[in-house]
């Protein structure tokens, strides 16, 4: 329980690439951050150096105020689980649970007593005498984090705790790991590659990418303005629909032209529009996410918005539709694009609209599907930064 | 797999097996009770077991057996704890890795008798150990039987400890980073990682290397008799005690010679028997 903050932490590796730039961000006491980011971003670097496991290139982690430079790990009063558990094999899970209270010399009973309110909490009271070997992945996990959470430490790490459970473990385990903490008041730095893990978890969430910090903020914030593209793809499920537009100016009115097609784009007084207003005329990038696309027929939006296509593709989900829909525009596929989230499969842009389920859409035909204006992004072209 | 595969894929191995196993050893049981001399390999008259009684009763079988004891028990903890040694030093060291590895292992590339006749020459009147010690004590430096025992194991050491070197330091090479990392924010210093973490997963490797170096050493044989030779009997070791008993020109008894082989396996076993049977439990330990 302390705060804990990042000052332009840098980590260049032998061979002088640079795993982490820069990263600068503080956490309140009682905090759960999620550090999100691609594979490769540099979020175990990042943590690792927190932990002390990494000597960091330049810049300073202070914990409770104090600065952590030089300071062994051992010395830190952190806990971390890792990824792969890396619990003590010739140990019984009570043993692995109560080693960090043996190596602090706390007399038999009272960790005996330790151990136990641990692993009822983590519900391994029946599994106390048998080996990691004999457990499930799941059993593993908790034994994992039994052992950081049993000496209550100023800082709890942990690397992709759950990366190695299957998807209905892993929902479980998100809910159980922040009820601990909500418990233990523990400040908590949580690194993932799932963004919605990051989301679903984090009081917030901070983006990674290439070792450098995108956006940090409440899980409302960074899915509801990302500052990038990056962001923008990134976050949310399904993937923000992303063309390229024209944007256009008449008077206080600013309008997108994609394609053939024309939105108006209203911005709330003051917001920036002068970022915007010097853009006028020129390529960008505009975003909108498949859940605010609507049909219309079936859910009205008073002053909306429309954008015409044909629907390739039905999905029915049951709660939701999910209508795949070619338009007049061109795709962005800047280099933030994943593959497996490629908007389009034939050489079409299209867009994927998540539709109530009583839309009557039906594949082949042309449809008009329905926005507000508001849940637009514009992103420059050429920097990727967020207009609005 | 049906049974025709089965045998065509084991047949050869068995066969080699009862080539270079069995029939010799059958061999070595029926010679150890005949009376078969060296010099005269017609005749091998059956005496029952008056070989062994023969053996069991000789002083010098008794000596051989007890400095061979005193050997293995003296050599292999030592080569073991000077190879955990250095393979943990290796295993910090960065740069050149390969170069301190390979230095390391030169005792044990080194043919054994040439290995065996060099240290011999470092002892020797004008060696460069016997020199340095003579400058240091101001003594005369000659190898007797008071310290040619203690030259035979010193060799044995530093013959053998590479073997374990290499292998327990292959072994720290598949020790998971994670789990030392693990160990130091849990708060363990440097020898509570050792203990906790380094040693419990050598200790497959540690088990491999006593047993084999255990076998090894029981039959130590060519620098002992580089050493000493035939003269000094109270550092003999059974298979040195074997081959005078066996080989001599004069006495040259064959049929004592293949007892007293049988008698030496026997022992190894023995000697063995409390490794074998720990391996059996914890493996019967793993199954449940
Ligand atoms: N010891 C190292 N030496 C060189 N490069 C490294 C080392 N550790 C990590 N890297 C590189 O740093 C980058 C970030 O790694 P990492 O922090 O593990 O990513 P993440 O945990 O986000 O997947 C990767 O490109 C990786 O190859
Ligand atoms: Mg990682």
């Amino acid at each position: 329980m302390a705060t804990l903050e990042l000052d332009r932490l840098t980590k260049s590796f032998g061979d002088g690439f640079v795993a982490l730039d820069s990263l600068s961000l503080s956490l309140a006491s009682g905090e759960f951050l999620a550090l999100v980011g691609p594979s490769g971003c540099g979020k175990s670097t990042a943590l690792r150096l927190v932990a002390g496991l990494e000597t960091a290139s330049s810049g300073e982690v202070r914990l409770a105020g104090k600065p952590l430079t030089g300071v062994a790990p051992r010395d830190r009063d952190m806990s971390m689980v890792f990824q792969n558990y890396a619990l003590y094999p010739q140990m019984t899970v009570f043993q692995n649970i109560e080693f960090p209270l043996k190596l602090r010399k706390m007399p038999k009973d009272k960790r005996v007593a330790e151990v136990h309110r641990v692993a009822e909490l983590l519900q391994l009271m029946t599994q106390l005498e048998k080996k990691p070997a004999q457990l499930s992945g799941g059993q593993r996990q908790r034994v994992a984090m039994g052992r950081a959470l049993i000496r209550q430490p100023q800082l709890s790490l942990m690397d992709e705790p759950l990366s190695n459970l299957d998807a209905q473990l892993r929902v479980q385990m998100r809910g159980d790991i922040r009820a601990l903490q909500r418990e233990f008041r523990t400040t908590t730095v949580y690194v993932t590659h799932d963004q919605t893990e990051a989301m679903t978890m984090g009081d917030r969430v901070a983006v990674l990418r290439d070792g450098r910090l995108q956006q940090m903020g409440s899980p409302e914030e960074v899915f509801g303005r990302p500052k990038n593209l990056f962001v923008a793809r990134f976050i949310g499920s399904p993937s923000m629909n992303l063309v390229y537009g024209q944007l256009e100016q008449s008077g206080e009115e600013n309008s997108l032209r994609i394609g053939s097609q024309s939105i108006k784009l209203i911005t709330q007084p003051g917001n920036q529009s002068g970022r915007l207003r010097s853009h006028a005329g020129r390529r960008v990038v505009v975003g909108i996410r498949p859940h605010y696309l609507k049909d219309p027929i079936v859910t009205p939006v008073p002053n909306g918005e429309v954008i015409q296509g044909v629907v390739r593709l039905r999905e029915s989900l049951g709660t939701e539709t999910v209508l795949h829909i070619a338009v007049d525009a061109e795709r962005f596929g800047g280099k933030t694009s994943s593959e497996s989230e490629e908007v389009t499969l034939a050489n079409e842009t299209r867009l994927i609209a998540c539709v109530d389920p009583a839309s009557r859409a039906q594949e082949g035909e042309t449809v008009r599907l329905a926005m507000e204006p508001s849940r637009l992004h514009v992103f420059d072209a050429e920097t990727e930064e967020s207009l609005l | 797999m049906n049974r025709r595969a089965f045998t065509g894929f084991v047949l050869p191995s068995v066969s080699v097996m009862t080539f270079l196993m069995v029939i010799p050893l059958v061999t070595t049981v029926w010679l150890s009770t005949t009376d078969l001399f060296l010099r005269d390999l017609s005749s091998a008259p059956f005496v029952g077991l008056k070989n062994y009684r023969e053996v069991l009763s000789d002083p010098n079988f008794w000596s051989a057996t007890r400095f061979t004891l005193f050997f293995v028990g003296v050599t292999v903890p030592l080569e073991m704890v000077l190879g955990l040694i250095f393979a943990l030093l290796l295993d910090r060291v960065g740069r050149f890795r390969s170069v301190y590895l390979a230095a390391m292992l030169l005792p044990f590339i080194v043919t054994p008798v040439v290995g065996t006749l060099l240290f011999r020459n470092l002892f020797s009147r004008g060696g460069l150990v016997s020199w340095l010690i003579e400058l240091v004590t101001g003594n005369l430096f000659v190898v007797d039987a008071s310290n040619v025992r203690f030259l035979i194991m010193l060799h044995a050491v530093w013959h053998v400890t590479p073997f374990a070197f290499v292998a327990i330091f292959a072994g720290l090479q598949t020790l998971p980073q994670e789990r030392i990392e693990a160990a130091s924010m849990d708060g363990a210093r440097f020898f509570d990682t050792f203990l906790h973490v380094t040693l419990p997963h050598l200790k497959s490797v540690l088990f491999f290397v006593a047993i084999i170096s255990i076998m090894d050493s029981y039959r130590v044989f060519d620098s002992v008799f580089v050493f000493a030779g035939n003269r000094f009997d109270n550092s003999h070791t059974l298979s040195v005690y074997n081959s005078v008993e066996a080989l001599d020109a004069k006495i040259g008894r064959l049929g004592k010679g293949h007892a007293i082989a049988i008698l030496t396996i026997v022992g190894i076993f023995a000697a063995l028997i409390p490794f074998l049977v720990r391996s059996y439990k914890e493996q019967i330990a793993d199954r449940t």
